[in-house]
């Protein structure tokens, strides 16, 4: 296999590591059902206040309050386990304060500021 | 009477005592029936395959084994879907008014045994074919170093066509959840606990060990000493880095590249230019084709890799059930689509063509994915006779299921190799394995001693394959 071949193959491997996987079943799943997910890689809070300029949110949970960052890529949902009806895909719009929300975040670890992957919303009654 | 007719009736009876005392396929009525069969096994895998072939979770009324039957090499095709009965659970959006739109495309599912998946979201779909679940233990594992997503530092699986196939942990395990959400539910809206109920933790876990209990357990470790010398031919363009280069992608005739391969490790996804064919069966059917991107949202165009050794009896071939043969998947990798795609231009180096392969050359490549597939299916057949003739349960699967399942593995391999003009002698085994089969399954007090026999003739017919 020449160098090119090397580089090429190479190439087509880096090309899908930097995408995300689809989750499309996952805004189906309630609020803190997400088996191996909730609460292992997602904080589960009300959120506090949030900053639209900024992208950011803070929430409120039983370890203190956290800033949660909003990427224009995380996946946002309404979670309408209450209102009985069908959840939906919404947006950061979608984000006030008050409201429950489960947002899995990227980092490995638990800090102060938090990237969202996705965030559900608990739609209130 | 006259002695013509004397020596004639003397004849007569003799032939009829003759034939009285041969062999007759009626038992006598007091031979005993086989004792219970012994309960053995993995009490994970047996619960775990309960649920895949029974549990409904509380939806439309299937369950993973809908699409993933037992008797049909864990997948479906439109042919074994034609034989279904209306009423069939797969066939949910044709009775199920709830279901009707945008669940299914019923003329996609019949006619290219097409199954409907949301995995871009819930307005847009793709048609995608049923994977069988062989040998994930072997298939699924990717590098986490080149994961794209991961919860474990050893443990990655890339699962569904385009390796994103499930939600939340995005593993084996939460594949399962997946599943329930996209094909169990009983309307659109998919709410949990109204049209379907989340699986346990618990049930994940052992329906994970059920789908990693089936098929091979470890890799093929090629070159084989193959006796087809088409197929051994096969098998040398199949690893040759200038011919072939199927190894490249398909290590082993598996789903992973090699040791130290530039790809990576382990099993990787690849755009190869499937969506790119011509006549796609969506086009052919009049029904809308939304271009499936693959991984990603949105896509990369690419999908994951399969393995080969179980893939002449799984046809059709490819995501979208688009090529029929395996002839013709083996003739793909020579066409437009593949080599002007990603991973085509990719292994090019400086030819003209990434692959070239001429008529005889396909054929042998195709000759030797048949044989290492009748292989496959000896090696499951050895397993399933194995356990009749030694009256065991199979992961809880009665002997007198399992020897009846027994005769659809022996009907694959009689057709793929047949299919191939290959191994007429190993063919004749089979056959003669399969009248072995069929009285077990019409005299079961037989079962246990007929199984016996038949794991003989398939350990002869093998013989004749490989060295």
């Amino acid at each position: 296999m020449s160098i090119r071949s090397i580089f090429c193959l190479g190439l087509l491997l880096v090309l899908p590591a930097l995408t995300y996987a689809q989750q499309a079943m996952e805004m189906y799943i309630p609020i803190g059902a997400s088996i191996g997910v909730s609460n292992t890689s997602t904080i589960i809070g009300k959120i506090a206040e949030v900053d639209e300029q900024n992208k950011t949110f803070t929430i409120n949970d039983a370890a203190g309050t956290l800033t949660i960052i909003v990427p224009d890529k995380a996946s946002v949902w309404l979670d309408h386990s209450k209102t009985g009806g069908a959840n939906q895909i919404g947006s950061a719009a979608n984000l006030k304060a008050e409201l429950t929300v489960e947002v899995k975040y990227q980092e490995a670890t638990r800090g102060p500021s938090m990237t969202a992957e996705w965030i559900k919303i608990e739609m209130p009654r | 009477m006259k002695a013509y007719d004397l020596r004639r009736w003397a004849s007569l009876t003799g032939l009829i005592i003759l034939l009285s005392a041969c062999e007759t396929p009626t038992p006598p009525a007091s031979e005993p029936p086989p004792p219970p069969p012994k309960q053995v096994g993995d009490p994970l895998v047996i619960k775990g395959r309960e649920l895949f072939f029974k549990e409904t979770f509380n939806g439309n009324g299937r369950t993973c084994g809908t699409c993933h039957r037992e008797d049909h090499n864990l997948t479906i095709d439109a042919a074994f879907i034609a034989t279904l009965p209306k009423n069939d659970p797969l066939f949910v959006a044709e009775y199920n008014p709830a279901l009707a739109k945008n669940f299914e495309n019923p003329k996609l599912m019949r006619e290219f045994g097409l199954i409907l998946e949301n995995q871009d979201g819930p307005d847009t779909f793709n048609m995608r074919s049923v994977l069988h679940v062989f040998a994930q233990r072997v298939t699924i594992a990717s590098n986490p170093n080149n994961r794209f997503h991961c919860f474990s530092d050893t443990h990655c699986p890339r699962t569904g066509w385009s390796g994103d196939g499930a939600p939340g942990t995005q593993d084996l395990k939460a594949f399962a959840t997946g599943a329930v959400i996209q094909h169990f539910t009983k309307s659109l809206n998919r709410k949990a606990g109204v049209d379907f109920r989340l699986p346990t933790e618990e049930e994940l876990i052992a329906m994970e060990a059920y789908q990693l209990s089936e098929g091979r357990q470890e890799e093929l470790q090629l070159p084989l000493p193959l006796k087809s010398l088409v197929a051994a031919k096969g098998q040398e363009i199949f690893n040759s880095p200038t011919q072939g280069k199927c190894s490249f992608c398909h290590f082993n005739a598996g789903a992973n590249v090699g040791p130290r391969s530039p790809l990576g490790q382990g099993n990787l996804n690849f755009n190869t230019g499937v969506e790119d064919l011509p006549d796609q069966p969506e086009d052919l059917a009049g029904e809308p084709n939304n271009h499936d991107d693959g991984l990603g949202t949105p896509g990369d165009g690419a999908f994951n890799t399969p393995s080969l050794v179980e893939a002449a009896d799984t046809g059709p071939f490819f995501h979208n059930h688009s090529v029929a043969t395996i002839e013709g998947a083996v003739a793909f990798y020579n066409g437009d689509a593949f080599n002007n795609s990603t991973a085509g231009q990719a292994i090019r180096g400086g030819a003209s063509k990434a692959i070239n392969l001429d008529a005889t050359q396909v054929v042998s490549v195709a000759a030797f994915l048949r044989v290492i597939n009748a292989l496959h299916n000896i090696d499951e057949l050895d397993d399933m006779l194995g356990a009749v003739a030694r009256n065991e349960y199979l992961d809880g699967e009665h002997p007198e299921h399992v020897i009846k399942r027994s005769l659809n593995d022996i009907d694959d391999v009689i057709m793929v190799l047949a299919g191939g003009s290959l191994h007429p002698d190993a063919v004749s085994d089979f056959k003669e394995t399969r009248a072995l089969v069929e009285e077990a399954v019409q005299y079961p007090s037989r079962r246990i001693k007929l199984a016996a026999r038949a794991q003989k003739v398939i350990a002869r017919a093998k013989s004749r394959i490989v060295s």
